[in-house]
Order: C-alpha cells, then structure tokens, then sequence
C-alpha cells in the first residue's frame, strides 16, 4: 500500500528525514547548542566541557529539527538552518504526486529502527568495556 | 533534591499512564475483538483504540520534556557516580533511552496521522506497525528509567 494523503505523506517523509539527520548529527557529533549544566548555561553550536559535563543531545535535537538534508550543509555548522521539516514539506507538498503515491508508508518505521540500530551499535563501547 | 525526586516521580507516573494508554492501544490494534467482551483479556483488547490517540500524543510529550528536564540534574550528579562505580552498562543503556525517546517523538506526527478520522485503508497496515514500534519504544524506556533509577537513582 502507498501513501495517499498529503500530510501523511508529509509526516512520513518529516520522520524519516529526522531519523537520518539526526545519526549523523549525534555520530559527527553535531550539535546546534551545547548546554553545560552545572553552570546553567548555553552555547551555540558544538563546545568542550566547562567545568562540568556537556550535554550535546538537545543540540543534536535541534540540529535534526533544522538541520540539512544534505551532507554538505551538516558539515558547514553556521549553514545548518533548513530544517529536515522545510524539506519535508516541500517533498511532500511540490513533488509530483506520482512521487507520493510511490512513496511506501512503512518507510517511518524501517528507517528509524535502522537509525536505532546505527545509535545502539556506536554505544557498544559501553557494553564492553 | 525533593525538587528533583518530586519531578522524577512525576515523570515516572506519565510514563505508567503512557504505558497502559499505548499498551491498550496496540492489542487492541494487532488482536481487535469482534464479538462481545468476555473475560479481562478480551475486554483489555475491545477498548476503542482512536479514543486513545490525543492521550498518547499528549502524554508522550509531556513525559519527554519532563524527562529532558531531569536530564540536566542526572547529567552531573547520578551519571557521574554511575562512571565512579564503572557501571557503564547503565550508562549505556540510559544513552540509548535518550536516542529511543528522540526517535519516539518523531515518530508521533505520523502516528497522529495514520490514525486520523475516518481511518483510511491506505495506512491499516502502517498504523499497526507505528503504534506497536510506539509500543515497544515505550515499555523499552519505561524498564531502562527504572534500570537507571535503582543502579543509583536521586536520593541514594
């Protein structure tokens, strides 16, 4: 079965632009802010620890949510600001319909159990230690 | 640290409603009930599942930004006598929690809209598949807090 709808469509293509986007954020370690929460304060893209662990994930978030599609843009920090939704929605909304109606609505769960996957394997180091 | 041990207790509470919620759901989903309900199984799998899709969403992200907030204090303090102990397993598993909540999220706006009324045919299949991956994302964060929480949780 194919999608149909539009906003399905739209939501399809949202998550599974999400699920990519944000392996290589977290993986390249790409973070939109860094927040440091001993000392309470936020940083703007990537920063090393101060006085006290970083947190990365709300950037890497952040990053996914308006982050590039393209690798080119991901590795170009300051050029991180077309958001994976931007993308989506103009997927879903401008391409063909023929396109849409191609589009397998089972695509929103096998990309983001495979991005679980990549994130699982990188966090093997934990496991055998 | 009764500040933060209340909003754990908080979080955990969503998370117990969010798990029967979807739990419901997702029976009632993959075994739906035909005829009329006879014993607690059967009436556990007869509920009407789109009754349970706002709850979930709301639920879900309400647990999440609770769950990022209390994030920031067991960054630096429970994490951190998790790695003095050298119990990296737990730190590992709680890693992965916060890559499965993510991934949960976005998970939601298609979940939303496979089970938008009237149910389309189109997305019968892919609605069971998200609501059960749902599910399962769920329970797994539910069991890797409590993990967390008694290898050291707040307060110990």
């Amino acid at each position: 079965m194919m999608a149909s709808s539009k906003l399905a469509v739209f939501t399809i293509v949202f998550g599974v632009a999400y699920a990519a986007i944000y392996v290589i954020s977290t993986e390249l370690n790409l973070p939109l802010l860094t927040y440091h929460p001993v000392i309470g304060e936020v940083d703007f893209l990537w920063t090393p620890e101060r006085r006290g662990p970083a947190m990365y994930w709300y950037g890497w978030m952040l990053t996914s949510l308006i982050g590039a599609v393209v690798l080119e843009f991901l590795k170009s920090r300051s050029l991180s600001v077309v958001a994976a939704l931007v993308v989506a929605a103009a997927i879903s909304f401008f391409a063909p319909t023929k396109w849409n109606q191609r589009l397998w609505p089972g695509w929103v769960c096998v990309v983001p159990i495979g991005a679980l996957g990549v994130l699982a394997y990188y966090l093997t180091p934990y496991f055998t230690r | 640290m009764a500040f933060w041990t209340t909003l754990l207790i908080i979080h955990g509470l969503l998370a117990v409603a969010l798990l029967g919620a979807i739990t419901h759901q997702a029976v009632s989903a993959w075994m739906p009930v035909r005829s009329k309900a006879g014993n607690f199984v059967t009436r556990f799998r007869a509920v009407p599942s789109t009754s349970y899709v706002t709850a979930i969403i709301v639920l879900y992200v309400v647990t999440f930004v609770m769950g990022a907030w209390i994030y920031t204090q067991y960054r630096f303090t429970s994490r951190l006598a998790l790695e003095q102990l050298r119990f990296f397993k737990t730190v590992g598993v709680f890693e992965m929690k916060e890559h499965v909540a993510t991934i949960g999220m976005i998970l939601l706006p298609a979940y939303w809209a496979f089970w938008r009324q009237p149910l389309s045919e189109d997305y019968a299949a892919a609605r069971k598949n998200v609501t059960l991956l749902l599910a399962i994302i769920v329970w797994a964060n539910f069991l890797v807090g409590h993990i967390a929480n008694n290898a050291r949780g707040f307060g110990s």
